[in-house]
């Protein structure tokens, strides 16, 4: 019963906006809109090659030493930035995006060792922390399927992508559980992971949304999946160890793109063009 | 799209190779490995690591081309203290070893088919092998029998299987403590060596001599010429790459520093101080240490390339060119111990380096570092 009345009053409500946007038409033609965007994003790692620095012989414990990595719900960033779009006809809008965005991924690795002396194993997992900052300028198409009040809306494009810092540190303890509780664990120095990676990257931007506007100002909520075409570590440089992580925890970087998962809310004014 | 081909579609240009660091694994916390040479493979692109564990056992491992682990075999224990020399004589790999019982040399020749060893020369006249060379057409084998106070220098017949000519050097002194220390590697490792000079006039020992650890030159007769002494134990020369025409490469230590004489000229006949060959000396190297020095390729031109380890536990490579100048470092590692056994050059003109490292802070493994073409060439001016 309480169900049913909850879904009456959503129904009521949408009816009533539909209604209301019906009766009113928003002019977009030849119109710059400036604003401000902030979001979170979620990144996953697509991983194309392993690399280990222990190598795995016969007389090594059993199980592998693949970073097992979290999932995109886990690794989640920052972004925000300036929104700036043209619209060429009522429907159609091309978008530049310039901000700043903060990608992090973990993963885990665990060690065994037996320890002949003492009777007893030594165990090390530890989880491995990633932050990468970049700037971020996407250039995106979009399309608004309605010209009312509220618009919804798909976007496609390309972003170019400059790493301006990376960073990592690595939480430890003793137990393998598949767990690494920061609070509790023992820290690592932040290790600068910058000259690991290749700074430029370029990515393919695909989402959607919808639009609130007014005469005086727009409200876009709007999510977009973007995938970066080229791999993130620089090859030549995985094992120079800048962060001297490397032999300390065992840590080298895998080759893999990234998959990012952005929701941002944006702010935006009309401007009227003038030529 | 155009752009976007541009940008991501078009590839540099293919490298030969990739730097890489490997460590190999051991469940056993506390077996210690000790590395003791490298040599490429006779059969294939792979590589053969000689290391030793647990004290004086002997372990072969097979790596590929990227370091990748291929196969091991620990040698029994009728097999003990391989030298640090890993030889390829007639285009077979051997190991030159001691039997544990009788003390003498035993000669080992790699299968790395069957991944074992066959036992093919017993030389019983040789107690306490220290060290083995082959110069291309004779093999040499060093040795320091205990109580004897005295070390040797053999030259093995053709056939690797009795010694043709034997010179003997008074140490004057009991140094069994420190030999058998270096020989089941349960302290400082003594930089024992034999070399041959390019002209294959003189024969080159690094050992104890008269009361001293000191260099000495033997002619072809394996009769003394001429000598370096070393400041008693403590110092004189602990690695040497002979360049031809008197010339010579070498690191010494003294005072507890190490010094670099990338290109110097010795009189083989001469007797001489160690310690008063003009060097430069390097307060952050670790002189406790080993330090391997060899000449190397890069771009066409022969360098000398000395690696050591710091005492801030890196590992420093110098390159010096032909006037001995130094013309390139690079340190390799951070905060965990890293201590170089051996390194050669790689058919891709990589720098592979066998070394010996710590995981956890404290269990000794044996690791590989290759430093690219492309390393090297940048780290020239």
């Amino acid at each position: 019963m309480k169900i049913g009345k909850v879904v009456l009053l959503a129904w009521l409500v949408c009816v009533s906006i539909q209604l209301h946007a019906q009766r009113k038409y928003v002019y977009r033609k030849d119109r710059f809109f400036v604003g401000s965007f902030v979001g979170m994003n979620f990144t996953q790692p697509i991983v194309s090659d392993r690399y280990n620095i222990l190598e795995q012989t016969p007389q090594s414990a059993a199980g592998d030493f693949e970073k097992k990595y979290k999932t995109l719900a886990q690794n989640r960033g920052g972004n925000y930035g300036l929104y700036v779009s043209f619209a060429y006809t009522k429907y159609f809008s091309l978008i530049i995006q310039p901000g700043f965005r903060s990608q992090r991924f973990n993963y885990m690795t665990s060690y065994a060792w037996e320890d002949t002396l003492n009777v007893t194993n030594i165990n090390k997992e530890m989880l491995h922390r990633q932050k990468i900052s970049n700037v971020s300028i996407p250039v995106l198409t979009r399309w608004d399927f309605t010209t009312r009040h509220f618009s919804p809306f798909l976007q496609v494009g390309l972003s170019a992508d400059f790493i301006y810092f990376a960073s990592k540190s690595v939480f430890y303890d003793t137990k393998i559980d598949g767990e690494v509780d920061r609070k509790s664990a023992n820290q690592s120095s932040v290790g600068d992971l910058t000259n690991h990676m290749r700074k430029f990257n370029v990515g393919l931007v695909g989402g959607g949304g919808i639009t609130y506007y007014r005469e005086s100002f727009a409200m876009t909520l709007a999510s977009n999946v973007k995938y970066g075409l080229r791999n993130v570590i620089d090859d030549q440089k995985r094992y120079s160890d800048f962060t001297g992580f490397g032999v300390e925890y065992l840590d080298v970087m895998d080759q893999f793109k990234l998959l990012d998962l952005d929701i941002q809310l944006t702010v935006m004014i009309p401007i009227h063009k003038k030529w | 799209m155009a752009v976007l081909w541009i940008v991501v579609g078009c590839k540099k240009d293919p490298v030969d190779s990739f730097p890489y660091m490997k460590i190999y694994d051991e469940k056993e916390g506390n077996k210690s490995f000790l590395p003791l040479s490298i040599v490429k493979s006779p059969v294939d692109n792979g590589y053969v690591i000689l290391s030793s564990f647990e004290g004086w056992k002997i372990q072969i491992t097979k790596i590929d081309n990227e370091g990748g682990f291929l196969w091991n075999y620990e040698l029994p224990d009728a097999y003990v203290n391989a030298v640090p020399s890993l030889l390829i004589i007639n285009n077979e790999l051997v190991i030159v070893c001691m039997d544990p019982v009788g003390l003498y040399t035993q000669l080992l020749r790699i299968d790395e088919t069957n991944h074992t060893v066959i036992d093919f020369s017993s030389i019983e006249e040789v107690l306490y092998p220290t060290y083995a060379h082959f110069d291309g057409q004779s093999l040499y084998i060093q040795n320091c029998p205990l109580q004897s106070q005295m070390m040797g220098v053999h030259r093995v017949n053709q056939a690797l299987d009795t010694v043709e000519k034997s010179g003997y050097l008074n140490i004057f002194t009991n140094v069994d403590d420190k030999v058998l220390d270096h020989l089941t590697n349960d302290g400082k490792k003594i930089p024992f060596f034999l070399q041959t000079t390019p002209e294959k006039d003189f024969v080159i020992m690094n050992g104890f001599y008269n009361y001293s650890f000191s260099t000495v030159f033997l002619n072809n007769n394996l009769e003394f010429e001429g000598v370096l002494n070393g400041a008693g134990f403590d110092g004189g020369i602990c690695a040497l790459q002979p360049l031809g025409a008197s010339t010579f490469s070498i690191a010494r230590t003294s005072n507890h520093n190490l010094f670099y004489a990338p290109k110097v000229i010795l009189d083989p006949t001469q007797i001489e101080m160690a310690t008063s060959i003009v060097a430069q000396g390097n307060s952050e190297l670790d002189d406790e240490k080993t330090v391997v020095v060899k000449e190397v390729t890069i771009k066409g031109v022969t360098y000398e390339a000395f690696i050591s380890s710091t005492r801030s536990n890196q590992l420093l490579l110098c390159i010096y060119n032909e006037n001995g100048i130094l013309v390139g470092k690079k340190y390799i590692g951070k905060n965990i111990p890293m201590v170089p056994c051996d390194f050669l050059q790689t058919p891709e003109k990589d720098i592979l380096l066998v070394l010996q490292t710590k995981i956890l802070g404290s269990f000794n493994r044996i690791a590989t570092v290759n430093i690219t073409k492309l390393e090297l060439e940048e780290m020239l001016p």
